[in-house]
């Protein structure tokens, strides 16, 4: 009975302790990596930082670091990583990692430095986004992989010749033959009818003009007026529209590739 | 010895059975504090250590309710299947597929609804016929079939308030084909029924302007002229006039049934999806 007693009065006390055992550190780190796993990254930083009640590492803070970027959250993110001391493993990793956070804030100036292939990559692509690109070709394309080049080449001659139409010219050829501007910029249904609408009408007010017919003849040569002002603008609106869906989807292309690629930089095992 | 050993095994076992019960209790206690975000949290983790699947049928259903709470139907959608999944016995299933029942319904999953439903057809041991006649019912109604809604009310007794309801709607709906019917041989006149009364009369003005045009061009024998004017213009508007009455007809029934499911969401006190 003594054994037993004196085997039971330890298990006992162990009960209290027993409320905060899911809180463990440990189990709070087991329960952190499954939720980054599992890419419910907001709930798995949520759990790393509080791990830091508890003795951490560059694992973590990288880990912490990269749900963060993953939720938009790119300024807590640098904090973060700067914490990575110039001495660990994963140090190369948290530059990188700073890289692509410089790129998705759009700071291209932290790249000026051009300290790794990856800011140099980051630097040529992002000027991409911008007005003016300064690299000429063959330098901006030999700082990509081999695999990729080619497509780097597309975008680099898309960019610098994009297919736009001019509003001008639309609205010139709109102007000698309604409904031409429009079909130049792409919208052959709206350029048939814009031709069909203001020849009807002008005929219309031709013929009633031909028969003397006073109020039905301005009527319909007010009529074509309309028509052919509104054929002009409407030419020179549809090449302004045209150019815009040029941009945006080759903003959206950038977008795509540059995630598809990563953004040229490198990762560890264990975020792969 | 022996009863040493099996004092510390069963202390064991109770002592995690513990950890995991507290951790349910305090999911439960903060979804009750509709902290759903936090619940689901608390869950997820309790799911993680849960190695034993003791709770993986309360876990998966509360992780449906938390999420339903928080407007986020998809993932409670999974949940519940999981819950259909891990239920124990016929009583748990039933529960869980009723909550799976409710978000086909919210989420106008017609056909998913109807299969539940004919599956409890089957356990009718288990669940009324009340009560299958009451979800088809809501089914129905969600599907903007309120002829259909009216029929299955009507044979439940506490159903009144969505009988009325159904019948309501049902007579103040207007018919989108009378609309464009009446349209064809009186432009103008869809839009008249639908109470918009402006755009009415300007759709019989211009069809009256183009078509005094183009019946005097070809009495004057410029047939030309009468082709271009119906062919471009009066075929125009006349067109648009029976495409208006539809429209209006459909958005003025889009009004009413939304009056109708606010009623259900804010004013109706009995059970809902």
């Amino acid at each position: 009975m003594k054994i037993i007693f004196f085997f039971l009065i330890p298990l006992i006390q162990l009960f209290p302790q027993t409320d905060n055992i899911l809180l463990s550190q440990e189990n709070i780190r087991l329960f952190a990596e499954y939720l980054f796993s599992q890419k419910d990254y907001l709930r798995a930083f949520n759990e790393f930082d509080k791990l830091y009640e508890f003795k951490t590492n560059d694992t973590i803070i990288y880990k912490s670091a990269f749900s963060l970027i993953k939720i938009d959250k790119f300024n807590e993110a640098d904090l973060l990583l700067n914490k990575i001391p110039k001495g660990s493993k994963l140090n190369f990793f948290s530059r990188e990692l700073q890289n692509k956070n410089s790129f998705l804030e759009g700071k291209t100036e932290n790249f000026e430095k051009k300290e790794s292939i990856s800011q140099i990559r980051l630097s040529l692509y992002s000027s991409l986004y911008k007005n003016n690109l300064i690299e000429n070709k063959e330098n901006f394309i030999s700082a990509f992989q081999n695999e990729i080049q080619s497509d780097i080449q597309k975008f680099y001659e898309r960019k610098i010749n994009p297919e736009y139409k001019s509003p001008l010219k639309a609205a010139l050829l709109s102007a000698i033959f309604p409904g031409a501007g429009k079909i130049y910029a792409g919208e052959l249904g709206d350029g048939i009818a814009a031709f069909v609408a203001t020849t009807l009408s002008g005929y219309l007010a031709y013929t009633n003009f031909k028969e003397n017919r006073s109020f039905r003849s301005w009527l319909f040569t007010g009529i074509t007026l309309l028509y052919y002002a509104g054929n002009i603008y409407g030419a020179a609106a549809s090449a302004d529209i045209f150019n815009k869906k040029i941009d945006f989807q080759f903003k959206v292309d950038l977008d795509s590739f540059i995630r598809s690629n990563n953004y040229f930089i490198e990762t560890p095992e264990f975020v792969k | 010895m022996k009863i040493i050993f099996s004092l510390i095994l069963i202390s064991l076992s109770v002592f995690g059975q513990n950890v995991l019960q507290k951790q349910f209790d305090y999911a439960e206690d903060l979804f009750k504090q509709e902290k759903y975000y936090d619940a689901v949290t608390e869950l997820l983790r309790l799911s993680f250590f849960d190695n034993e699947k003791q709770f993986e049928y309360k876990t998966n259903l509360l992780l449906g309710f938390s999420y339903r709470e928080g407007g986020k139907l998809s993932e409670s959608l999974f949940y519940f299947t999981k819950a259909v999944l891990s239920s124990k016995n016929i009583e748990e299933e039933i529960y869980a597929q009723k909550e799976l029942l409710k978000i086909y319904i919210l989420r106008r999953q017609t056909s998913q609804a109807e299969k539940i439903l004919s599956d409890f057809e089957n356990k009718k041991e288990h669940i009324t016929k009340e009560e299958i006649l009451y979800w088809k019912g809501w089914v129905a109604m969600f599907n903007d079939d309120w002829q259909k809604s009216s029929e299955y009310f009507s044979q439940i007794d506490s159903a009144e308030i969505l009988y009325n309801l159904s019948i309501e709607v049902e007579n103040k709906k207007y018919s989108v084909s009378f609309a464009k019917g009446i349209s064809y041989f009186i432009p103008g006149a869809g839009q008249f029924y639908t109470g918009n009364y402006f755009s009415g009369l300007l759709s019989l003005g211009w069809n009256v302007l183009w078509g005094f045009t183009a019946v005097n061009a070809f009495k004057a024998e410029r047939i030309f002229d009468g082709f271009a004017v119906t062919l471009f213009l009066w075929t125009r508007f006349y067109n648009g006039n029976i495409f208006n009455a539809g429209k209006f007809a459909e958005e003025k029934n889009i009004e009413i049934v939304n009056k109708a499911y606010n009623f259900l969401q804010y004013e109706f006190k009995g059970i809902k999806p």
